[in-house]
């Protein structure tokens, strides 16, 4: 996808530079909807206003709906012919494949902390086994997000407004309520066990600076009586020498 | 009237689709089972097939379903609906732009939705793994049932996974591939 635009717009029509282009795809990778549209619209509002936006929606909607249309054309055909059935059951296999492909991929982005783990394995849960709204869902990553966030920066008043957000939610949906605390508890476990090990990393370096600082004296001395050594085994050979 | 329905479920399915196609799976079949008819397996070659198509899996089956309920006004509707979130999102971030991208909360709404995306994406593969690879219809519902696992599915599944995630090859031929596959294995 990324070489097709940076082809088309920055070379080809000079609408853009490079890194401009790079600012509109990971804008439009971070808000809903998929990647063309919303850099379509990105792209026309930028360049001619709304009406720019409207048009380039349009005309990145319409080849998908005309391949739709074509399919719905020739489905009557095709329908309950067993190669067709046989071709996508193995197209089903093949997707299977590519979502776990992008899982792969995803992995090194999004899971940088074990707070985000507990964020996916808790949403997964949620949808699979309690069957919670995909609304809540989405809605619990964020607030846990930020909750990690305000502790962070020690903002009591924020971490006191997700938690009360949470508590309403908890109060209108009741069986979101033991998926959010769980996911809540456990991220916040998570992210004291971090610190935790930053600490014991920090202090870790430091220790291992004192050592290094200490081996580095001993070395320094070593080295320095060493070159004394020398120097006198230098001097007794001048002396043997001139003795000679 | 049902071809209003369609256009608030698709457009509440704009506004939560982050992550690309994949990430919505379940979601979307969640709300298309709600308003049309469609058994798994059936759900399951659509999004196969938009796999094949240009454009992502929300529009085409917007536009699909839409087609399926309401002909072509509702084609027509349902895709807007499904857009119309990702258009007003981005007029408002278009035109604060810096602020958007250097806020710290925004940036933490981000990491937040993204692991919540990921969890999603694991429910579709399970999904997936439930019309192709235990066969379909025959999901086990209680432990104590018997796992029908259908050999060449594994082995189309596992191939293309290799091909995507070692050799980089494109998705469309990989799917190709798949089809093709699926032709001479399965019986």
């Amino acid at each position: 996808m990324l070489p097709l635009f940076k082809k088309e717009l920055v070379f080809k029509h000079h609408w853009l530079t490079e890194d401009e282009l790079m600012d509109i795809i990971s804008i439009s990778q971070s808000v809903p909807g998929s990647l063309t549209i919303n850099s379509a619209a990105f792209l026309g509002r930028t360049m001619a206003g709304i009406k720019g936006a409207v048009f380039a929606i349009l005309g990145a909607a319409l080849a998908p709906m005309l391949c739709i249309a074509l399919f719905v054309g020739i489905q009557p055909l095709i329908d309950g012919n067993v190669y067709v059935d046989r071709f996508f059951t193995g197209i089903r296999a093949a997707v299977a494949g590519l979502i776990l492909s992008a899982l792969f991929d995803l992995r090194r982005h999004v899971l940088q902390s074990k707070a985000d783990l507990v964020i996916m394995a808790g949403s997964f849960a949620a949808i699979q086994v309690f069957d919670i709204n995909f609304i809540y869902i989405i809605a619990c990553g964020i607030l846990c997000s930020l909750f990690l966030y305000f502790l962070a920066n020690k903002n009591k008043i924020g971490t006191a407004v997700i938690l009360g957000s949470n508590l309403a939610i908890s109060a209108i949906n009741y069986r979101t309520a033991y998926v959010f605390w769980a996911i809540f508890g456990l991220a916040y476990i998570c992210y004291q066990y971090d610190k935790y090990l930053i600490r014991k990393r920090i202090g870790n370096e430091s220790n291992d600076k004192k050592d290094t600082a200490v081996k580095a004296e001993k070395t320094e001395k070593r080295r320095r009586s060493e070159s004394k050594s020398t120097k006198n085994y230098e001097l007794k050979g001048e002396e043997a020498n001139a003795n000679t | 009237m049902l071809i209003l329905e369609l256009f608030l479920r698709f457009f509440k399915l704009g506004f939560i689709s982050f992550g690309g196609g994949y990430a919505i799976i379940p979601l979307l079949y969640k709300e298309v089972s709600g308003i049309w008819r469609v058994t798994k397996t059936q759900f399951a070659n659509l999004i196969g097939l938009f796999e094949l198509t240009p454009g992502s899996v929300t529009v085409n089956a917007a536009g699909y379903v839409g087609y399926q309920i309401g002909k072509i006004p509702g084609a027509v509707l349902s895709t807007i609906g499904v857009i119309l979130p990702s258009f007003i999102l981005m007029l408002i971030i278009s035109s604060l732009l810096k602020k958007f991208s250097e806020n710290d909360i925004t940036k933490e709404v981000i990491r937040g939705v993204r692991p919540a995306a990921m969890g999603i994406m694991c429910s579709s593969l399970i999904f997936f793994i439930g019309t192709s690879i235990i066969e379909a219809g025959k999901m086990p519902k209680s432990i104590s049932d018997p796992l029908v696992i259908s050999i060449p599915s594994l082995i189309i599944a596992v191939l293309s996974f290799y091909a995507v995630h070692k050799k980089n090859v494109n998705p469309i031929w990989v799917t190709l591939g798949a089809g093709a596959l699926g032709v001479l294995l399965v019986k």
